[in-house]
């Protein structure tokens, strides 16, 4: 048994892993308190859902609960082998991770436009794994069924592994630039985005994050660096929109 | 059961609440301030009374990130547990929600009462608390099948009352009766009497080889610098001159904890590198795990640092110290021996 995250950024859930080989090993979760708990079950709706369409034909959960009593619950995720990116290191070194989760988006989400999409809710490079089987999601703990319009996580993604490159710049580099406006229009080759979300695709999201704060519980008070996209300055924003809808026309 | 024998046993106070006879003080808190927190818990939750007298104390008391290390226990929720030296239950009310019964025992009578109040606001009524002294403990008829002895063992040596603040680091002449490994393998063996067939010790305790000791790190108990790791002798002679008492809150590199663990009777132990420290785990790793993936943040030690010079100071000197370390840490295998603290789960 490791511990491989303790209530990392605001969250109230212990990560382990367990088992010792390759195939043995397991992604254990738990935690005793009512908003670790709240998530906990998000994260097993969340996987409930991916599993249908990301693994119609797999008949034992990836996810399932081992222990629960109201006031604990630990859930046991199996494990996926494979390439996990760093978001750090930001979009130009994760451009390809990011434009093929961009196409895994696109092939299991349902929804269009505004209409209310499922919500992944924390969509980084972290937590994408690629193996030979393609692209896997995974940290389902904000996942609710019905939340975001369509394309919001996938824009998260592109923007988020954006702001980890530009932390100590003040501007995008031209090379970011194109990968954003390729993931966008990756994103959006079949129409499915709102109108607003192709016009200004950063202002968004940010809004988005701002009128729906609920949607994380309280870790965004407890550690409001949790949504790097937030961290964006107006000035920013806007000039990155302009440089993009530019890009894009 | 275990209730019925403390009702047969002990001396009631309230409803959870066990008396020994045997009393003593170890708290963070002097006398005067914990008698005014327990006071004011009648018109203030525990939570809201730490929040306003003692804010430095509310993560140490209330925080998730410290039940991390029970998982090690992979407890089934059926287990009847004991937590020797509980305090304010950091870890007894975390233990309480996963498991069916679990008896806190401390010296201290006020951090019992506190506890007691935080088990009533969560409505755990599977805790029962006893004040009694750890060196003296008798024998139960009932078996535990977890004893919970986190950050406790070091302190078994000492004799007294004492009031951390006036204590810690302060000279104080004294003089001891025992040899220190003497009775902290006395109490572990005492602990294994009291566990069942399939009972489990989880021990957690700072490493007397703890790699921030060898660069100028004081000794977390002494508050002096290098005696945790040099023999106990010259740590003595050092101790007497600065605090005028010798060195007795001994720890352990991860070799010395298993073999006092085995020889108080455990038939297998396990050990875990814990980092920055036991108390706020960010990484628990087995002994024979990697450490390629230790990140400089899980260096960072969890303190509140109020005075602005000194966490900007904190902050870049520890940020470059960390780095270091952590890559040093990484790349050079014997260095898991360094590790700051150790987690070790005995089996009976």
């Amino acid at each position: 048994m490791e511990l491989l995250r303790n209530g990392s950024h605001g969250s109230e859930i212990i990560t382990l892993m367990a088992g010792d080989s390759a195939d043995a090993k397991k992604i254990i979760k738990a935690s005793s308190t009512p908003e670790g708990m709240r998530c906990l079950s998000a994260e097993l709706a969340g996987w409930d859902w991916y599993q249908k369409r990301r693994y119609p034909k797999r008949k034992t959960p990836v996810c399932r609960v081992i222990q629960q009593n109201g006031r604990y619950m630990k859930v046991e995720i199996e494990y996926i082998q494979g390439h996990k990116g760093e978001a750090w290191k930001g979009l130009e070194n994760n451009a390809a991770v990011v434009l093929s989760a961009l196409r895994h988006y696109q092939k299991v989400w349902p929804g269009q436009g505004d209409e209310k999409a499922p919500f992944h809710g924390d969509l980084s490079v972290d937590n994408i794994i690629t193996n030979s089987d393609g692209t896997h999601f995974i940290d389902w703990e904000h996942f609710r069924a019905e939340a975001a319009p369509w394309g919001f996580d996938g824009l998260y993604l592109i923007f988020e592994t954006l702001w980890f490159g530009m932390r100590t710049r003040q501007m995008p580099a031209e090379a970011e630039i194109r990968t954003v406006i390729a993931g966008i229009n990756s994103l959006n080759s079949e129409g499915r985005l709102s109108s607003r979300m192709v016009r200004s695709p950063l202002r968004a999201v940010r809004e988005f994050i701002k009128e729906n704060i609920g949607l994380w519980g309280g870790q965004l008070q407890r550690f409001p660096d949790k949504l790097p996209v937030h961290m964006f300055s107006e000035e920013q924003t806007e000039i990155i929109d302009q440089m993009t809808s530019r890009g894009m026309n | 059961m275990i209730r019925c024998e403390l009702e047969k046993n002990y001396q009631k106070s309230d409803d959870s609440l066990f008396l020994s006879g045997d009393h003593g003080y170890w708290s963070n808190l002097d006398r005067v301030e914990n008698d005014e927190l327990v006071a004011s818990l009648g018109q203030k939750s525990t939570k809201e009374a730490i929040r306003e007298y003692y804010p430095d104390l509310f993560d140490v008391i209330f925080s998730s990130k410290r039940e991390a290390g029970l998982e090690l226990l992979e407890l089934k929720g059926d287990e009847a547990c004991v937590d020797l030296g509980c305090m304010w239950g950091a870890l007894t009310i975390p233990l309480a929600r996963r498991c069916k019964h679990v008896l806190g025992i401390d010296q201290t009578l006020n951090s019992l009462k506190f506890l007691g109040a935080r088990a009533r606001e969560e409505e755990l009524d599977n805790v029962d608390l006893l004040c009694a002294n750890l060196k003296r403990l008798r024998s139960f008829d009932s078996k535990f099948d977890v004893a919970v002895v986190n950050g406790v063992l070091e302190w078994i040596p000492e004799e007294g009352p004492i009031e951390l603040k006036s204590y810690y680091g302060k000279f104080s002449e004294k003089k001891y009766s025992a040899d220190p490994r003497q009775q902290q393998l006395d109490f572990l063996r005492t602990l294994h009497g009291n566990l069942s067939d399939r009972g489990k010790l989880y021990l957690a305790i700072e490493n007397r080889y703890d790699y921030k000791m060898f660069i100028g790190f004081k000794d977390p108990h002494a508050n002096l610098h290098f005696v945790s790791f040099l023999p106990r002798r010259i740590a003595n002679w050092i101790s007497k001159w600065r605090l005028g008492r010798p060195y007795v809150t001994w720890i352990y590199s991860f070799n010395g904890l298993k073999k006092l663990i085995k020889e108080a009777g455990f038939s297998k132990v396990d050990l875990y590198m814990c980092f920055p420290d036991y108390r706020f785990p960010e990484k628990i790793i087995p002994l024979n795990g990697s450490l390629k993936d230790l990140r400089p943040q899980s260096l960072a030690p969890n303190i509140v640092v109020t005075n602005v010079k000194r966490n900007i100071f904190r902050r870049i000197v520890g940020g470059i110290y960390r780095k270091l370390f952590a890559r040093i840490l990484r790349t050079m295998k014997s260095t898991k021996y360094l590790a700051p603290s150790i987690i070790a789960i005995g089996h009976k």
